[in-house]
């Protein structure tokens, strides 16, 4: 042996380490270290460093070959034992299992949804260098925003500032004719854009190419979908299609379907210069009309960047007050709509369902825990054989989990059942198209097995904690009683699961009321048995149609009255202009909205005149007789509007001759009424019919025919201006369907825990209820006593959901000008609904155990 | 009881000859040098266990030293039950070559 001692190398002690943890090989590697030393004296380090590795490997080898051995036999012996258990109590299985599968099927829906909506925009390339430039104008108690910017704007944009790479504009057309052949279709979903459109945003490229296919006055893009409709099998690319039956366009590409996950949704692309033919004035700066987008370099400072160009329109345009500022495109979709650019926006949804979902997950994993810690007494023995036969803590730790991951698993199987039934409903909510493969995507597949473990875990966390603390002495000898301890925790659980209901419940009506509200209140006109047929925009062909039109209907029997307006009453709120009062401007203090109707508007519309008149054929010519809304009538100041002369824009003068009672023209949800000028004007995009109520298929028929004569080659298109009126609240209402389902699913969850823990609070009370039924309780008498707790839970639960929710709901109203006030019926009932559910999910077990034999009962052992 | 095998009594008997510095790498050196051929040291650590748990051999912790990189050994002695085993097999030993001299195989 060699006195000189010289150490064989770490890494391979380090290995050894990283495999067995444990510091039981002191000894051996002792003997290593003593033999390599020998081995380095006899045949040099390199042959004795070898000998050393190789002893370490070996024995890492064999460690680990038994470690993995009997961590596969524990495991195969878990998963016997959770067979077992699932088998033999069915009804618990059945219960947890359910529970499980509900809240991860709901959970994966909503992730769906969620994922889909953090998407938007970002399958563009250069997504993060894209900003849309937005319009702000300040008033003094009133902000106005805009997402349209005057023409010229992305030409000054690109020729003076170096940090702009790009600027693109694109304008929607409105409703237009598109003919092909025989083929001839209304199409609202028709854009023009800047050719560099194509190349600052990535839309894929079936046919043509994307670098000169808008170059050409007359071009035409359009999508996979459109191409079949109109072309069929043919090749589009060198087609001619009609616009209105004025414009002829060759289609030189075809791209596929713009991606759901887009803000633009488009199905057709024109260049932008299309729009001075369609008569809109494209080169002037106090006009709004386009989207504009810039592509900035890498490295510019946005809040910098952003002063700089918040005053070009001013500089342009001296009479306006119009600031702007820029909007990342990938928040364009969350984070505003179209009106209010700065609006919270859908993040809010995504919000409360990532929270709503999170919640639905929390209670089924509750039910887990409560039922497998209630549970507990039948495992309490195998415990114990397992403790005494020399199983640690950290083994049974390791069991429960897995059966809790195990159940887990088996849950997941369900949910993805369920995914499967519940996605087309809520497809259709949603107006969305997900199917099953959406759960594939990277991201998802990631989320579902990370949720999955976690939901796993999380049930099985304390189950694993509880049921492994169990000294087998207390057992064995029959001491414990389980199910006893830990009941406070169950207690507690069970309160959070009844307040999250309860908490759910109580927004789902509120939210329910106030879309009550919002559909229900009163406009101001009658929106009932009107129906809106939308010509071309600005057609020139329009007031000709209009009047065949109106000839045609005047013999019919369905109809009461026709008239037609220049916009949608439900876009009036977004014509502003300006208007001068004795030579003071009324709209820098609040904007006020102009728009022209033709004769009978008012009366088509059951419009109350409040002071004055109408417009009406008996006084003549109407030219420069305006109409004005109570808001106006009041912001005048004066004691009666009725006379006063208006200068709108430069040089129009009118004067007042009538004050109609205000109606809403938007949505009740965004916005208040507000000020309202309406004159005659020939020029009219839509026609509204009031007709008979009833026999709608036959009037509908009748209008048709009407149609074919007055304009013979455009097709008939008919709204009913009610329906209209119903979609602006489309959003409130989805949200609010959802809720209400979610809501059902979080309150059946927590039932079924109820009715797993009530037929265990029977079971274990078997002995009690019997002595107390031979003592003369009465039926009635047990069925309370067993269902006070519960009940005491539910009081409690209300108790604590009642604040949130009213502090949350209040908050939500907020955010509307008209909205309803909470009630606290709308408390009370929820509460009585919870607490009614909670008796009925109790009531099975408790009745059935009191009507028991209490011989039987006594008896039992 | 059964007999040693040839490499337990192999064993045993460097453990009695090494007295108090019996561990495995010094049994490894003795048996190597009896039987004149190089042991694999997991040759030893098997055996060893295998007689500490028929109660042939008893452990015990030595003191650490340098060329152990500071690891104490662990030392083995042997007990009655190991001194009676090989007892047993030399008895049987010598039953079997009784009689047979030396020169009887050459």
């Amino acid at each position: 042996m060699t006195p000189i001692s010289s150490k064989p190398p770490r890494w391979v002690e380090l290995l050894l380490k990283a495999f067995c943890p444990k510091d039981k090989h002191r000894e051996i590697l002792g003997d290593f270290e003593e033999l390599y030393n020998a081995k380095i004296a006899k045949s040099g380090k390199l042959k004795a460093s070898l000998f050393y590795f190789l002893m370490i490997f070996q024995l890492i080898r064999s460690e680990s070959e038994l470690s993995i051995y009997w961590t596969f036999a524990m495991f195969r012996n878990y998963t016997t034992i959770a067979f077992r258990n699932l088998k033999r109590q069915k009804a618990y299985s059945i219960i947890n299992i359910s529970g499980l599968a509900l809240g991860l099927s709901v959970f994966l829906v909503l992730s769906v949804w969620v994922l889909h909506e953090l998407s938007y925009d970002r399958f563009h390339e250069k997504t993060s260098f894209i900003y849309r430039v937005n319009e702000i104008r300040h008033f003094p108690d009133d902000v106005q925003y805009s997402s349209r910017t005057p023409g010229p704007l992305s030409q000054v944009l690109k020729e003076t500032f170096p940090e702009v790479k790009e600027a693109v504009r694109f304008a929607w057309t409105g409703e237009r004719v598109i003919r092909y052949k025989d083929r001839v279709y209304y199409e609202n979903a028709i854009i023009t854009a800047d050719p560099e459109f194509l190349n600052m945003f990535t839309f894929s490229f079936i046919k043509g190419d994307k670098k000169n296919a808008l170059d050409q006055l007359y071009s035409m893009v359009i999508t996979e979908s459109i191409a079949d409709k109109y072309f069929g099998g043919e090749d589009p690319v060198g087609k001619v299609v009609s616009l209105d039956n004025r414009f002829d366009f060759t289609v030189t590409g075809v791209i596929e379907d713009v991606p759901s996950n887009s803000h633009v949704q488009f199905d057709m692309m024109v260049p932008f210069d299309i729009v001075e033919k369609l008569g809109w004035a494209a080169r002037v700066w106090n006009f709004s009309l386009a989207s504009t987008y810039i592509l900035l370099e890498n490295n510019v400072d946005i809040q910098e960047f952003e002063k700089k160009i918040a005053g070009i329109v001013k500089t342009h345009n001296t009479d306006t007050n119009i600031e702007l500022f820029l909007q990342p495109l990938d928040k364009i979709h969350l984070y505003s709509n179209f009106e209010n650019p700065r609006a919270k926006g859908r993040i809010l949804y995504v919000y409360v369902f990532s929270f709503v979902g999170i919640l639905i997950l929390l209670i089924a994993c509750i039910n887990f825990m409560n039922l497998s810690t209630a549970r507990s007494e039948h495992r309490a023995k195998e415990i114990s054989m397992r403790k005494v036969v020399g199983s640690s803590r950290r083994h049974l730790l390791r069991q429960f989990l897995f059966e809790a991951l195990f159940f887990a698993c088996v849950g997941l199987v369900f949910a993805l059942l369920l995914v499967q039934i519940f996605l087309p409903g809520f497809n259709e909510i949603t107006g969305e198209s997900f199917s099953l493969s959406n759960l594939t995507e990277g991201t998802l597949l990631l989320l579902i097995l990370g949720v999955t473990l976690m939901t796993g875990v999380l049930s099985g966390s304390y189950p694993a904690i509880f049921l492994s603390s169990f000294q087998p002495v207390d057992v064995l000898k029959g001491k414990l009683k389980a199910g006893s301890s830990g009941s406070r925790l169950r207690k507690t659980l069970v309160w959070i699961q009844m307040s999250v209901s309860i908490f759910l419940i109580i927004v789902t009506s509120v939210i329910y009321t106030q879309i009550d509200y919002l559909k229900n209140k009163e406009l101001g006109f009658d929106k009932e048995h009107v129906i809106s047929v939308p010509l071309g925009i600005a057609n020139t062909e329009n007031p000709q149609i209009y009047s065949r039109f109106k000839t045609e209907l005047t013999q019919n029997p369905h109809v009461q009255m026709v008239s037609a307006s220049f916009t949608h009453p439900s876009w009036f709120a977004t014509a502003a202009g300006q208007v001068r009062h004795k030579g003071r401007r009324l709209d820098e203090k609040i904007p006020i909205n102009i728009t022209s109707v033709d004769y009978d508007f008012i009366e088509t519309l059951k419009i109350k005149i409040l002071k004055g008149r109408s417009f009406s054929k008996d006084f003549g010519s109407e030219r420069g007789n305006l109409i004005v809304n109570e808001t106006f009538d009041k912001l005048i100041g004066a004691e009666s509007a009725i006379n006063e002369t208006l200068t709108i824009g430069n040089e129009y003068q009118g004067q007042i001759v009538g004050v109609m009672k205000d109606f809403h023209m938007e949505s009740v949800s965004t916005g208040k009424i507000g000020p309202l000028i309406l004159f005659l004007n020939p020029r009219i995009n839509y026609i509204f019919v009031r007709v008979n109520p009833g026999n709608v298929s036959s009037t509908l028929a009748s209008l048709e025919k009407a149609w074919e004569k007055a304009a013979p080659n455009l097709p008939f298109n008919a709204n009913f201006l009610d329906e209209e009126f119903d979609s602006l609240y489309q959003d409130v209402e989805r949200l609010g369907t959802i809720l209400r389902y979610f809501t059902y699913v979080a309150g059946f969850i927590a039932c079924l825990g109820l009715i797993g823990l009530a037929s265990f609070a029977t079971e274990k009370r078997t002995k009690e209820i019997g002595v107390r039924r031979v003592l003369g309780s009465s039926v009635g008498g047990i069925v309370v006593l067993l269902s006070r707790d519960f009940v005491r839970l539910v009081l409690v639960a209300n108790l604590c959901a009642w604040p949130f929710a009213w502090l949350v709901m209040q908050n939500w109203l907020q955010k509307f000008p008209y909205h309803v006030n909470l009630s606290w019926s709308t408390f009370i009932l929820s509460g009585l609904l919870a607490l009614i559910a909670t008796l009925g999910a109790v009531a099975f077990q408790t009745i059935r155990a009191s009507l028991a034999d209490p011989v039987h009962s006594l008896r039992y052992e | 009881m059964k007999l040693l095998t040839r490499s337990e009594e192999y064993i045993l008997l460097a453990v009695w000859r090494l007295k108090d510095n019996a561990y495995s790498v010094s049994i490894l050196e003795q048996v190597s040098k009896v039987t004149g051929y190089k042991w694999q040291i997991g040759a030893i650590y098997i055996p060893l266990e295998k007689l500490r748990k028929k109660g042939y051999l008893r452990k015990y912790k030595g003191e650490p030293s340098a060329q152990r990189g500071g690891r104490s050994k662990r030392l083995y002695e042997l007990t009655d039950a190991g001194i009676k085993a090989l007892k047993e097999i030399r008895d049987v030993q010598d039953t079997v070559w009784a009689g047979v001299p030396k020169v009887a195989l050459d």
